[in-house]
């Protein structure tokens, strides 16, 4: 496993026991998607290298018509969707980049990490593009369609979206950068889609000759070729494939990098009932103009939901004292 | 022969008109099945959910403890089951008397025999028959930000100001009640229909006759003698809006949504607690909540109409 696969996913199908659960087969690393043709536009030769900025540069970027309606967003973050999916993005494009973790861990129990300065300042960040840089709107198209729709300059997402832009939109002229760095460090989240052979499988053989298979070189490129979805496997010639999507480097550049940390999910049960509800939450903070310049807001918002996460965790035992 | 004519009755009827024996050990046995299936599919579930309404029962964890009262007073501070109930009640006090009062409206129109009848019967009866699911997802489309959705462009290109249907929380959940009404509309315009074609015509010539207006036919013939179909429509368009969850799911995920918390309403709340989190005490106790509401609705709408029929 070690020869074949990055440390830190072999770690996340570790169990507490160190008992390896699943191969872990792909990956969802996030990166920045961004339109070349608005950077050029803007006079804009080099991407972000920090949030920062990141945020003036969407500034630059950011279009409206002669009504002020939004026609372009310099940076579309995740405002809503699914609340798993939208917790994860906040949790990459802010979290990570502040300092603050969702969970931090303390023997081998659990708490609540961003009910702290960092855990404030990336909520603020998201209040500040919608409602003071006005960067992005809950009334505007997000997420693929949008960009490949050519109305978003920046965007984060996993690999995938190159297969989906290839298909879909392959006018659209974009490349991808590592998401930016933060006073509180750099790196992504990249989730573990694993590969496993239940128990009760009749054919456990079959099934693992199946998953070797999988996960040989030749699939792993035409895996990720083909759906863009990026295998976790070490050690893959995929120069051919960067020659057609030369999007795709910058995702094994990011799991690639030590100064990159890539975070994925506690292996705990609660753990999807607490970025969903966390999500909620958040999801409805995002709607409030009142957060703007207002940091006993933000502050109360956070330890609300930091309360609920420790909540979760109390009830499934898990919670730090 | 009169001695076999009196034993073929007695076979027929029993003494004194009563079911023999025979006769009643028949019908059970025709019954019953359908009682067992009655109390498996529907008894026995609501049983089951109120124990375990009682208790703590999540699927992560192995062990069940009681709790005599917990998981319902947490209901009262939990602010997501408050915005699902008091979304749920919006629900159906918008959507019933829209479904039935626009139903009836139509059903009246089209039993005056306005050509092309049939037509718009389709017409009305089409959406009922189209899967919620994608129904639901056109109307997303339409729903959609910016101009790309159908409603803002035709806005904007009449001049009006751009709506955020599903950015708003007021404006998201009236656009979803819209879908329901509009979806279901077409069963209660062929019931009402139907109904009305089953009054005799008798009562209404004795009206015209006695010198009333067609509104005054309608008002006073056709209305009073439409009230157990009426009281049928409302009991079950009440029971269909208490129990929406396709299209709130539908319209409350995906990236151009942005009010998915907002309008959640309480089989929403029901599936997102016990098949999301597992927390199947939890969501037990709600969908308890919402059975005893329902019946509370229904009792109220049966002695409504009863006094007014009295």
């Amino acid at each position: 496993m070690k020869k074949n696969f990055p440390d830190y996913s072999v770690v996340s199908v570790t169990s507490d026991k160190g008992e390896i659960f699943t191969f872990p087969w792909l990956n969802s690393l996030k990166a920045m998607f961004y339109n070349k043709d608005h950077f050029k536009e803007a006079g804009l030769t080099k991407t972000p290298e920090t949030i920062d900025e990141m945020m003036e540069i969407a500034r630059k970027l950011t279009r409206r018509d002669e009504k002020g309606n939004l026609t372009r967003a310099g940076l579309d973050l995740r405002l809503s969707g699914g609340g798993f999916g939208t917790s994860q993005k906040y949790w990459c494009q802010v979290m990570i980049p502040y300092g603050a973790k969702v969970l931090e861990k303390a023997g081998n129990k659990w708490k609540a990490g961003y009910d702290n300065e960092a855990g404030r300042k990336a909520l603020q960040y998201y209040i500040d593009a919608v409602y003071k840089y006005k960067v992005d709107s809950l009334d505007f198209k997000s997420d693929a369609e949008a960009f490949g729709l050519g109305i978003t300059s920046m965007f984060q997402r996993e690999s995938w979206v190159v297969g989906y832009m290839a298909k879909n939109a392959p006018k659209i002229n974009y490349g991808v950068f590592m998401m930016p760095k933060g006073p509180g460090g750099w790196g992504s989240v990249g989730n573990t889609m694993g590969l496993s052979i239940p128990k009760s499988c009749k054919n456990k053989k079959e099934a693992f000759a199946f998953a070797m298979f999988m996960m040989n070189d030749d699939m792993s490129r035409a895996t990720f070729g083909d759906s863009g979805w990026q295998p976790f496997r070490k050690g893959v010639d995929y120069s051919q494939l960067y020659k057609t999507r030369p999007q795709l480097k910058t995702f094994i550049d990011a799991a690639e990098t030590k100064s990159h940390t890539v975070y994925d999910y506690e292996n705990i049960a609660p753990i999807f009932e607490i970025h969903s509800r966390m999500a909620d939450r958040l999801m409805a903070a995002f709607k409030r103009a009142d957060l703007l310049d207002n940091p006993a807001g933000i502050a109360k918002v956070i330890k609300d939901t930091a309360e609920e996460t420790n909540r979760i965790l109390d009830e499934n035992g898990l919670l730090a004292k | 022969m009169p001695g076999i004519s009196i034993k073929r009755r007695a076979v027929a009827v029993g003494v004194g008109g009563r079911l023999t024996r025979s006769q009643i050990g028949f019908l059970w046995t025709i019954v019953m099945p359908v009682i067992a299936l009655f109390i498996l599919i529907r008894v026995i579930p609501i049983l089951v959910v109120l124990l375990m309404s009682f208790t703590n029962y999540n699927l992560n964890r192995p062990l069940v403890r009681f709790l005599p009262y917990q998981n319902f007073l947490r209901l009262f501070g939990d602010p997501n089951f408050v915005t699902a109930f008091l979304n749920s009640t919006e629900f159906v006090l918008v959507a019933v008397p829209l479904e039935i009062c626009l139903g009836l409206a139509f059903a009246i129109y089209l039993n005056r025999r306005v050509r092309f009848e049939s037509v718009y019967e389709t017409l009305y009866f089409l959406p009922y028959i189209v899967p919620m699911v994608p129904a639901a997802i056109i109307w997303k489309w339409i729903y959609a930000p910016g101009t790309y959705g159908l409603a803002n462009y035709v806005l904007d290109q009449m001049g009006f100001a751009r709506v955020g249907w599903m950015s708003t929380p007021q404006i998201s959940l009236l656009a979803v009640i819209g879908i329901h009404v509009w979806k279901q509309l077409g069963f209660f315009v062929i019931v009402f229909l139907v109904g009305l074609k089953n009054i005799p015509s008798d009562f209404r010539e004795a009206a015209v006759v006695d010198g009333a207006t067609a509104w005054e036919v309608t008002r006073k013939v056709d209305i009073p003698l439409l009230k157990p179909v009426i009281l049928f429509g409302v009991v079950m368009a009440t029971i269909w809006a208490w129990s929406a969850f396709t299209e709130v799911y539908i319209m409350s995920q995906g990236t151009d949504i942005s009010t998915g918390a907002e309008i959640q309403v309480l089989v929403t709340r029901i599936y997102s607690e016990g098949f999301l989190y597992f927390n199947m005490g939890y969501a037990s106790a709600i969908s308890f909540l919402l059975f005893i509401v329902s019946l509370i609705f229904v009792a109220l709408q049966f002695k409504l109409f009863k006094a007014e029929t009295n």
